[in-house]
């Protein structure tokens, strides 16, 4: 379990990251979602202590994390890299060494994965033969070679493709249904989505919304309607207690306000236009993100 | 300090170091370089002392009474003479390949100023110096016969002696030291520990700025501290270059002990057991500093051209030593070279200069490796703190002064 308490970081005068706090727990995928710059990679160095925190603190298990911590974690950073003049086995097992790991027990492990990843035909060539593809997927292998109880992965789908993506999403899910904390960082939504159990969406250094992806959804979304129609768009602009957050001249997608039922704003159209098609969303985490970070811009323009 | 994540890291680095097509070549071509250095001069004292047992030169003169002193004279050494009437025919019997060069001796010879040695290279200088003392014998001999004296009597009255250097520490005057063959022990030495430091230092800066650019920095550091990661590189490269000085030093001590008694090849003097061990301890005390500042600027710079400009100012001090040699060599206990073979930057070149040249006190010497040391350790310490913050850094490049910052915070 990694428990993160208002961790805080400035440069100079940069406040990197103001204030963020989440708990992962075993067992499920935790998102920590944010525009570009938003805070994440400082966050997440500071999670892998190789920032200190000005204040605030990590705990892993109950306890601010130690060197021997470091053995039980695997890292996928977001800019990856390896040394390029090493075979993939080489690169390999000195990182899973590294990370403590004796070197016959990760080479079975490696085996298995380079195998799964369909790589085993380059095991022993240099990293730079590699394509882009697949020098992503080694250092995937590498953070998990050493069969940590923690991983974190940094934008773990960027330059992968549609193949290799699923192939990654699915391990990942796998990683989090064997009782490994999971997290991973990520600015497309729809990959939250599809794989997190929880999140925390941070920008500007700070957290914005928190909680299991299920709960964020429904606190944040139940009041949205899309309506598609034939006739006058015009009667949405007037109708009291609604806003239009999408508008086009045959589809609308409407936000109400607290206390406004989807059935009224049904009841006051019926008849005055004809409806093709009512339907009550949860609005998507990408829509979520927009808004909540739009808001967070606003607000933060108005200070 | 995880010893056991550490010595991973330095076996890493020596394998990216040591198995490599470069440190190959330059572990063979070392010795090749040492061997040439180490006996090459003797080999060519040798041949210039004894030029070739069969050179014939020509002496062109009218008077075969001039001819036969010149032969007489000329007879211990491994010159032949041959006597040739006129110029004209010696300059025939050169373009016929069967003689060096002729002397041409002129109508006047007893008064005249120059003679004229024509030769096919122009430069035989060996061979031109035994005919000038041989023609200057023959004519001082003759005028001091025409005024009546006897030129050997002459002779024994005016014989000087010879001076020859000789180093206190050696006993055996035979083989004192001739100032050129420690000049040439000392250069070596000096350019082999500029080579390898600034190699070896360079090495490590590179490897640090690497991790920069490919991006193996923070996968490292979520496994190990930045202190592991520099001396880490800094022992793995320092492990492989002590590799290379054992094969050359092992090839030296061959060559001192096998092959120059064999063949009978006379060595440099400064060539000895003791001299290589002072040259592996001051390589490896100037490795462990520049290393260290080269692995500071590597973790300063973000490319190979900042890493170049960031590295002149270091670069300098090793450089200083190498255009001092000469004045080293000649004044060993001037008030500079004392003060240099003490200063940590540039003791390391120097004081195993003053050793070969100078052997210096005990307890200079003493000085000088403990002011190393702890130059290495404040060094050290430094440097792993600029790697911690420097090896994060992106953006610009950092400077000396935001570097030094760096330690502080």
């Amino acid at each position: 379990m990694v428990e993160v308490r208002n961790i805080r970081k400035t440069f100079g005068e940069t406040v990197a990251v103001e204030s963020v706090s989440f708990t992962a727990s075993p067992g499920g995928v935790f998102g920590l979602i944010g525009p570009n710059g938003a805070g994440k990679s400082t966050a997440i160095r500071m999670i892998m202590n190789i920032f200190r925190p000005d204040s605030g603190e990590v705990l892993f298990d109950g306890h601010p994390i130690t060197e021997h911590d470091k053995n039980r974690i695997g890292y996928l950073p977001e800019e990856r890299g390896l040394y390029k003049t090493v075979t993939v086995n080489e690169m390999l097992i000195y990182l899973a060494r590294l990370k403590g790991a004796s070197a016959a027990v990760a080479q079975k492990r490696i085996d298995e994965w380079l195998e799964r990843f369909k790589l085993t035909a380059w095991q022993h060539k240099k990293i730079d033969e590699l394509s882009k593809g697949m020098s992503q997927k080694v250092q995937f292998i590498a953070s998990i070679a050493h069969d940590p109880e923690i991983v974190f992965f940094d934008e773990p789908f960027s330059g992968l493709d549609p193949v290799s993506s699923d192939l990654m999403r699915d391990t990942i899910l796998e990683l989090g249904r064997t009782n490994r904390t999971v997290l991973i960082s990520t600015h497309i939504m729809e990959h939250a989505e599809k794989i997190c159990s929880d999140i925390v969406l941070i920008d500007r250094g700070r957290e914005i919304v928190s909680g299991p992806l299920k709960s964020v959804k429904e606190e944040y979304g139940h009041r949205s309607v899309i309506v598609e129609f034939d006739g006058d768009r015009s009667i949405f602009d007037t109708m009291a207690g609604v806003r239009v957050i999408a508008g086009y001249p045959r589809y609308v997608e409407l936000r109400l306000d607290e206390g406004l039922s989807p059935d009224s704003v049904f009841t006051s159209i019926a008849g005055r236009i004809s409806v093709q098609r009512f339907e009550v969303t949860t609005p998507t985490l990408h829509r979520i993100f927009v808004e909540q970070v739009g808001r967070e811009a606003v607000s933060h323009e108005l200070s | 300090m995880n010893y056991r994540k550490l010595f991973t890291i330095i076996l890493q680095e020596f394998r990216m170091t040591a198995a490599t097509k470069s440190f190959l070549i330059m572990t063979i071509l070392g010795p090749f370089l040492i061997g040439a250095i180490a006996i090459l001069p003797g080999v060519l004292a040798q041949r210039q002392s004894q030029p070739s047992g069969d050179t014939r030169v020509g002496i062109a003169t009218e008077s075969t009474d001039t001819f036969s002193q010149f032969d007489t004279f000329l007879a211990d050494s491994p010159l032949n003479t041959v006597r040739f009437e006129t110029e004209e025919q010696g300059r025939n019997a050169i373009a016929d390949g069967e003689i060096q060069g002729v002397l041409v001796i002129p109508e006047n010879f007893a008064d005249a100023p120059i003679l004229r040695y024509v030769s096919r290279t122009g430069t035989d200088m060996q061979v031109s110096a035994m005919l000038q003392a041989a023609a200057g014998t023959i004519v001082t001999n003759a005028r001091i016969a025409d005024a009546g004296l006897d030129p050997q009597r002459i002779a024994e009255l005016t014989r000087t002696p010879a001076v020859r250097s000789v180093r206190l520490e050696s006993g055996d005057d035979s083989s004192g030291a001739d100032g050129f063959a420690i000049l040439l022990t000392a250069l070596t030495f000096v350019m082999l520990i500029y080579m390898t430091v600034l190699l070896y230092g360079q090495m490590i800066g590179r490897s640090v700025l690497t991790e920069k650019i490919v991006n193996t920095k923070e996968i490292m550091l979520s496994s190990v501290r930045p202190s592991e990661l520099l001396f880490g590189k800094i022992f793995g490269k320092g492990a492989a270059s002590l590799v290379q000085y054992g094969v050359w030093i092992g090839i030296a001590a061959l060559i001192i002990t096998v092959i120059g008694p064999r063949f009978d090849i006379a060595l440099p003097t400064g060539l000895t057991a003791v001299n290589l061990g002072f040259l592996l301890v001051f390589f490896l005390l100037g490795f462990f500093l520049y290393s260290t500042a080269f692995a500071a600027i590597g973790s300063g710079a973000q490319d190979e051209q900042q890493f170049g400009q960031l590295s002149i100012p270091v670069i300098v001090f090793l450089i200083i030593p190498l255009v001092l040699v000469s004045p080293i060599v000649m004044n060993p206990e001037g008030a500079l070279v004392l003060g240099l073979s003490h200063f940590p930057l540039t003791s390391p070149i120097v004081m195993l200069l003053r050793i070969l040249v100078d052997r210096p006190v005990w307890w200079e010497i003493l000085l000088s490796i403990a002011l190393l040391l702890g130059a290495i350790a404040l060094a050290g310490a430094g440097a792993a703190r600029i790697f911690s913050v420097g090896i994060l850094k992106g953006g610009k490049a950092g400077s000396w002064k935001e570097m030094i910052s760096w330690i502080r915070q």
